[in-house]
């Protein structure tokens, strides 16, 4: 008897909760459902099924938004600023570490209090230094920005991860001839996997999603990412429907895959993050 | 420590590309904006000449339109805030009881978190525009069929919807870490004491999992203030500005209206707001490590 009541409660706990998170989803379960009709039912019958599927909206929102272009300067963007943060944030968090001087202690310290400076602040002589620089409307460039935005973060997360580390293994590979650069990538940097994994799913979300940084750096449209492309597409087409809610679910899907991938990896870094920080 | 001795070109490898991008993107930058802040400049032209302090006198004595996206920072971040720790906790606190299938719910709330501010703000420009009407209308609630986006009291509170719904997910995740690391033998004895469900979830677990609710506290205070993403796909700071962020502001400032000098005036002060914010936090954190040491 008691037992079926505990069934019974969990039961209805289960579809108590299930309605709740559909009801939260809902949002996402509407631009899906309607970005496969036809524009005048969008319009006249937002919450209905599709009558018949316009896949069409696609290859429309497809070609007009050139998701290909946007879909490559993200993922370039990405790839190349979390690998650049990585191997700096890496070297440097070791460095710190284990070679400290006056200027490494210096350093950590200025990069701690640049954690408190939000991006409105730099954004405008941003602009101008990259432009000095011919940093500016380039990947390679704003690739560059963000090496240096990310590291403060990734530095310190490091660091600790350099902290645990055993000295004796160091000292080990340096009896058998290694000098710091080749302990450091032989030895140091596999040790450090932990924190590396954190760093890099923390900073795929923050660099694919990132929309301030590119909005001010990258104007010629050859350089669009995903986030500015769907700003323009909003600018330009902002109640055709039939091609926005399509554009918006093709932009979404890969870094929901990613997040699917990810999850446990995800939810501890985020904890790891947090903590830490 | 062992001493050490290695070459000024392994420094140099180690810290010195660090040391460049770091310069470039940050350093140069905030020193060359504290320059520009006494200025008058318009970004464009090549006259420039020093101010003084007008542009920091224009921002506190409501010349410019600091004042009002300030205000409205505020108040939106206060409102946030409440509501994201309280759903993102009560989530917590819900699925850290033995639900089947807890995990999927987990990721589902976590899940508009991962996708960036310009394209859910889009999302949700189509739940206003045409959703919330839709909604309204099948279930005869008149007040859905507003134009949300385009009055000021419902404007301010489509943009706490849409953030709440966004970050209550991290939140539930910082907190679900707090309510496991909370050790079982307390509970069980609190239990046998003969203390209910609801006396140890605020006498015995909350106190607890304070320093958790601290993080998560300061997280949505300094994520509400640099809101910047929502307010320009949803609102564009409107209607009559009243939805501007002072992110937003400092943006329209110096690449809309041409008030350069001003503009980085503004985010100098939005970095000393932060840097107050940041303060307490550290305070409050250190003064209540001390307690418990």
């Amino acid at each position: 008897m008691g037992l079926k009541r505990k069934n019974f409660k969990t039961v209805i706990l289960i579809i108590f909760l299930t309605i709740i998170i559909l009801i939260f989803l809902y949002p996402l379960l509407i631009v899906f459902i309607n970005s496969i009709k036809p524009l005048g039912e969008i319009v006249s019958n937002p919450l209905g099924f599709p009558s018949n599927l316009q896949l069409g909206n696609f290859s429309k929102a497809w070609k007009t938004i050139e998701i290909p272009k946007l879909l490559r300067n993200t993922t370039l963007i990405t790839a190349a600023g979390i690998l650049g943060i990585l191997l700096l944030s890496s070297m440097a968090a070791y460095w710190c570490e284990r070679y400290p001087t006056m200027y490494s202690r210096l350093f950590s310290k200025l990069l701690m209090a640049s954690m408190l400076i939000p991006f409105a602040t730099i954004m405008i002589p941003l602009v101008q230094v990259t432009r000095v620089l011919h940093l500016n409307n380039s990947l390679y460039g704003i690739v560059i920005v963000y090496w240096g935005l990310g590291l403060a973060f990734a530095f310190f997360l490091l660091q600790g991860t350099v902290r645990g580390i055993p000295y004796e293994l160091e000292e080990a590979a340096q009896i058998d001839g290694c000098g710091p650069i080749r302990s450091f990538w032989l030895v140091i940097f596999p040790l450090m996997k932990t924190g590396i994994i954190s760093v890099a799913v923390m900073d795929i979300f923050w660099l694919w999603n990132d929309f301030m940084t590119p909005l001010i750096l990258l104007n010629n449209g050859k350089y669009d990412t995903i986030q500015l492309g769907i700003n323009k597409l909003f600018g330009m087409y902002s109640s055709k429907w039939d091609i926005a809610l399509p554009a918006l679910v093709i932009t979404m899907l890969p870094i929901l895959v990613v997040f699917v991938l990810l999850q446990k990896k995800i939810m501890s870094g985020v904890v790891a993050g947090a903590v830490k920080g | 420590m062992r001493k050490k001795r290695v070459g000024i070109g392994a420094h140099l490898l180690f810290l010195g590309p660090a040391s460049a991008v770091f310069i470039i993107a940050i350093v140069a930058p905030f020193v060359i904006s504290i320059i520009y802040s006494f200025t008058d400049w318009n970004g464009v032209s090549n006259e420039i000449s020093f101010i003084g302090f007008k542009n920091f006198a224009a921002i506190l004595n409501g010349k410019s339109t600091f004042l009002e996206s300030f205000w409205f920072t505020f108040s939106i971040t206060f409102v946030n805030v409440i509501l994201v720790v309280v759903t993102g906790t009560a989530a917590a606190v819900v699925l850290t009881a033995r639900v089947p299938l807890r995990n999927m719910f987990r990721l589902a709330l976590y899940l508009p978190n991962t996708i960036g501010g310009m394209v859910l703000g889009f999302v949700w420009q189509f739940i206003f525009v045409a959703g919330m009407p839709a909604i309204g209308e099948k279930l005869h609630m008149t007040f859905m069929q507003v134009p949300w986006l385009g009055q000021e009291e419902t404007a301010f509170w489509a943009l706490v919807i849409v953030f709440v719904w966004q970050n209550l997910g991290y939140v539930m995740v910082i907190m679900t870490a707090g309510f496991t690391s909370l050790s079982s033998d307390l509970l069980e004895s609190a239990q046998i004491d003969g203390a209910n469900g609801w006396k140890t979830f605020f006498h015995i677990k909350l106190p607890l999992v304070m320093p958790f609710i601290t993080i998560c506290l300061f997280w949505t205070i300094s994520c509400a203030f640099k809101m910047f993403e929502l307010n320009f796909s949803l609102t564009k700071g409107g209607p009559y500005g009243s939805t501007t962020s002072l992110a937003l502001n400092i943006y329209y400032d110096a690449f809309s209206n041409n008030k350069y000098g001003l503009a980085t005036a503004q985010s100098l002060v939005f970095f000393l707001i932060i840097v107050v914010i940041t303060s307490v936090q550290m305070y409050l954190t250190r003064r209540k490590e001390k307690k418990w040491a």
